[in-house]
């Protein structure tokens, strides 16, 4: 073989291997970092789970008892009147979570069937026929 | 093969290298910058991160008023009762800051230049 002939040969071959190293190197480096991403936005429901309790437990379009005369709402104080399926409405973009309002008795709200990943509680005080007693209100959530 | 003809094939090859290697460069770079990689991950960001942030205002018990920065690669398209899009071409881009207002029991949503 001719010096000419080797060197293009030799060249072409080391061409394919920085080719098909570098190309490695990129696609492992991409879903690396795809991975982490994606780890991140896994890691929310923790958070979606404490926003969506805290918008129950405070908020009077939730169930946060609201009095009419003094104009006012109480964070922290669960109606029990308005403990009804149709105020999950009041949380936004979210509907995979159930709620669970623990006092003398159990009251469920359960919207949707799904396997729970998290859950989180809060001690509130209820509202109920004029008097309060304590109870806890509990949120689960799926990957909302 | 002559001499003269070994330089001109390894002149050519050397051609041809330089260019397969800015062609590689282009796309790697194409690639890990384009609109399936960062733009779309900062699109998801802004939708969740919106998602929350709306959630939190609803959660307050009295009137209140947020600004929020949408930075760099942030464009906002639309925010529904359902969803929060993020588009391409937008009103909402990083020249502006969303004001979301929460007011007697509805959120308002606004925008002000930086």
């Amino acid at each position: 073989m001719r010096k000419g002939q080797y060197d293009i040969g030799r060249k072409t071959l080391y061409f394919i291997v920085v080719l098909f190293f570098v190309t490695f190197v990129f696609l492992y480096l991409k879903a690396v970092i795809d991975d982490s991403n994606n780890e991140l936005f896994l890691r929310l429901h923790k958070a979606k789970a404490e926003i969506i309790l805290q918008q129950l437990s405070t908020s009077p379009d939730c169930f946060a008892y609201y009095d009419q005369e003094l104009a006012r709402p109480y964070p922290g104080i669960i109606d029990s009147e308005k403990f009804l399926l149709e105020r999950l409405k009041c949380v936004r973009f979210y509907s995979a979570f159930n709620v669970e309002l623990r006092g003398d008795k159990t009251l469920n709200l359960s919207q949707t069937e799904f396997k729970a990943i998290h859950s989180v509680e809060r001690p509130v005080l209820i509202r109920k026929n004029g008097g309060l007693e304590k109870g806890t209100l509990f949120v689960e959530v799926a990957n909302v | 093969m002559h001499k003269r003809g070994q330089a001109e094939a390894l002149q050519l090859l050397t051609l041809v290298e330089i260019v397969v290697g800015i062609a590689i460069i282009i796309f790697l770079v194409a690639a890990a910058t384009g609109y399936n990689s960062f733009t779309k991950f900062n699109g998801v960001f802004l939708k969740e991160d919106l998602k929350m942030m709306l959630n939190s205002v609803a959660a307050s018990p009295a009137d209140v008023k947020v600004t929020y920065d949408l930075r760099k690669g942030y464009k906002l398209g639309s925010i529904t009762d359902d969803d929060v899009e993020v588009a391409k071409d937008s009103a909402f881009d990083d020249k502006s800051m969303l004001v979301l207002e929460y007011t007697d029991s509805s959120l308002h949503i606004g925008r002000v230049e930086k």
